[in-house]
């Protein structure tokens, strides 16, 4: 039989009309979606309890994220927060973590068995990799701290403890200066360390920073933009102090010779470009050799390669001291690199 | 002649209608499925021009100082020193006054960390407030943590209540949608919205601190806690929020508690050492000419704070704290 055509000319518009009926629907919809109001997407208070555990049945706070001594007991039950949720427990400080690759929060609060208004919160900051946690730790030390036996990098305040374990970055904070309290954080420091064991412990390149003249633990990671300049990231520094007044040495691994020189060239440029003068280094012979110095703003700026470290000292008042810090830097740099290919 | 049978169904109009009922059933079913889905009080799109919920004027008319700065290290002296300065509470609150204390409760932070309105200061205010013949005192903030907590452990909870005053926790059908005329961010924001609604008279207090986006936080920040929503988003655009939360409400008075700043590693802070005792209480019915003069305690510029001129420029006040011509007192 001869095949018939399908479908009439009726039945063809009526389709058509379907057809345009579901493309405006769809249209419709996908312009409502394209005006996105961020405040309606929680114009109420946000669930915090979805952050926190659960407490046991009988009221008392379920697990502890770290072993206790035994004159410590959960005050609250832990909370955990990711880089989207991490403002809602620090507000503007999230920043500085979610900029040096912070992965999420552990935190929770304790007190003393025996005194119920003695209590502390601990922030457990997991960073991703031991270099971020120094980063973290570093960028907010305070001055005259006292020296902590928890770990390579700890302090003590009246009031708190801070301390790098691998990639954690921690701080313990009392509600009051108490020598209880601070005897109890300190177990509770010592506990979090023993408990969880790292590949790595720390970062090694500090140890490179001459020590003549140093400002003590003044030794800062800046994670990104170091000195204003974008492709600066991952930069030691240490401050030091001289009659003439006090400047920054700097250091980065930059992971290959080749990036390390390439990185030593950018910021020279970048420097020539914001009205830096190079000099001619008043040094000469092989210590000297490969020292970029470059005036600006009225201080001086030293600027070298050394393997794959990029390194050099930043707003000197003064250019002999820099030059000399330099070389020692080079030197310092040499021995580093030779105990690591042992 | 036999007649033909009926004409049976054309089988390719069967096919069409086979078809159609099967595009139908699943019209339907998507039209369910979108029903199951559909809110018969959406969110607003784009925003409209004057919608949104306003908040009154708080401030007071009137001549009289407007500036009280004073020095000594006990707050319950120094906030009334600085009061008396100014006229007295009985100028700002009259009998039967509803008063509003917006506090800094953002953190579940002891007092001693400076990271909230202390709670000296609280309950201080809260009972000159209630001396002065006010017939209600609320407390309120829109705390970053939980705020059950945030009250508790920062001890104003127990500042309020020592003092008669009562506090009201953000809760859901608080807040309203909020339009500030001229603003960029804040229209159709969700606002802490209800407390207001009970009150003709605003005091905010906030202590002195680093902020580590703004590089302060002072009395015009202080309003950052009647934010709902994703509040956060608003960080990358931080001095203009603040702006326009000077902005958004003008309170009777704003009392700066600078008795210890918060110098470093702020909002939050932490340890002990990165408080200075500056032993200054600033109160003032002009917010912007506050925080400038709070500058100085955090030793910092006015170029180091763009939001505090851009608040001035936008008539939320005045930088030159000196124009107000503030009352200098000294306490031991």
């Amino acid at each position: 039989m001869e095949r018939t055509q399908l479908t009439g000319k009726t039945e063809t518009i009526i389709s058509i009309v379907i057809l345009t009926l579901l493309v405006a629907i769809g249209t419709s919809v996908f312009y409502r979606q394209s005006f996105f109001n961020p405040a309606v997407l929680t114009a109420t208070v946000p669930d915090r309890a979805s952050t926190a555990e659960k407490d046991q049945q009988d009221g008392s706070p379920a697990t502890s994220i770290v072993p206790l001594p035994g004159s410590v007991i959960p005050l609250s039950a832990p909370e955990r927060f990711d880089p989207e949720t991490l403002s809602d427990k620090i507000n503007g400080k999230a920043e500085l973590y979610l900029s040096a690759g912070f992965q999420r929060l552990e935190t929770q609060r304790f007190r003393l068995r025996d005194t119920a208004e003695a209590w502390m919160e601990l922030f457990l900051y997991e960073m991703g990799n031991p270099e971020n946690a120094f980063a973290v730790y570093s960028s907010q030390q305070r001055d005259n701290a006292q020296p902590l036996d928890v770990s390579r990098f700890a302090y003590r305040t009246e009031n708190a403890l801070y301390w790098v374990h691998g990639s954690n970055y921690a701080e313990l904070i009392a509600s009051e200066p108490s020598e209880s309290l601070q005897q109890a954080m300190l177990a509770i420091a010592k506990s979090m360390v023993s408990g969880r064991k790292v590949e790595k412990q720390g970062v090694d390149l500090p140890s490179i920073f001459p020590t003549r003249d140093r400002i003590k633990d003044n030794i800062t990671l800046i994670p990104s933009d170091a000195f204003g300049f974008s492709r600066l990231d991952r930069v030691y520094t240490a401050e030091y102090q001289i009659p003439e007044g006090t400047f920054t040495a700097f250091l980065s691994d930059r992971g290959t010779p080749e990036k390390a020189l390439d990185a030593a060239e950018a910021y020279r440029s970048f420097l020539l470009e914001f009205g830096g003068r190079q000099l001619e280094s008043p040094v000469k012979g092989e210590t000297a050799s490969g020292l970029m110095v470059v005036e600006i703003l009225g201080s001086y700026e030293v600027i070298f390669s050394r393997g794959r470290f990029l390194a050099g000292v930043h707003e000197a008042p003064a250019i002999m001291p820099a030059l000399e810090l330099a070389k020692s830097m080079k030197s310092q740099i040499d021995a580093f690199i030779t105990s690591q290919s042992r | 002649m036999h007649s033909l049978p009926p004409n049976p169904v054309d089988p390719d109009r069967r096919r069409f209608l086979l078809r159609l009922t099967k595009t139908g059933l699943a019209a339907l079913a998507a039209g369910a499925i979108g029903y199951r889905f559909f809110d018969p009080n959406p969110p607003s799109g784009a925003p409209k021009e004057g919608s949104g919920a306003r908040l009154a004027d708080f401030s007071i008319n009137g001549s009289g100082p407007q500036m009280a700065i004073v020095r000594g290290g006990q707050r319950e002296k120094t906030v009334q020193s600085a009061l008396a300065a100014l006229g007295g509470i009985e100028r700002f609150v009259r009998p039967g006054d509803r008063v509003l204390l917006k506090v800094n409760a953002a953190f579940a932070s002891p007092p001693s960390l400076n990271a909230t309105s202390h709670p000296e200061l609280v309950k201080t205010v809260a009972g000159l407030c209630l001396k002065a013949g006010a017939g209600r005192v609320i407390v309120t903030d829109n705390p970053i943590n939980d705020p059950q907590s945030c009250f508790d452990l920062t001890g104003i909870s127990r500042a309020a209540k020592e003092s008669g005053a009562e506090v009201m926790l953000p809760a859901t059908r608080y807040f309203r949608p909020v339009t500030v005329p001229g603003a960029t961010l804040l229209e159709n924001w969700p606002v802490l919205f209800e407390p207001f609604r009970f009150v003709n008279k605003v005091i905010g207090l906030a202590p002195v601190k680093d902020h580590h986006r703004s590089g302060a936080s002072m009395t015009l920040k202080n309003w950052y806690g009647l934010l709902g929503g994703r509040r956060n988003i608003f960080h990358q655009d931080i001095h203009t929020i603040i702006t326009e939360l000077g902005m958004l409400m003008r309170p009777t008075l704003v009392i700066l508690d600078g008795t210890q700043t918060m110098m470093q590693n702020g909002p939050t802070g932490g340890s002990l050492s990165d408080l200075k005792d500056t032993n200054t209480m600033i109160v003032s019915t002009d917010a912007v000419a506050a925080d400038a003069f709070g500058a100085s305690l955090l030793e910092r510029r006015l170029s180091d704070l763009p939001h505090i001129q851009s608040a001035a420029e936008a008539g939320a006040g005045t930088a030159d704290w000196r124009s107000l011509n503030p009352a200098m007192i000294e306490i031991g």
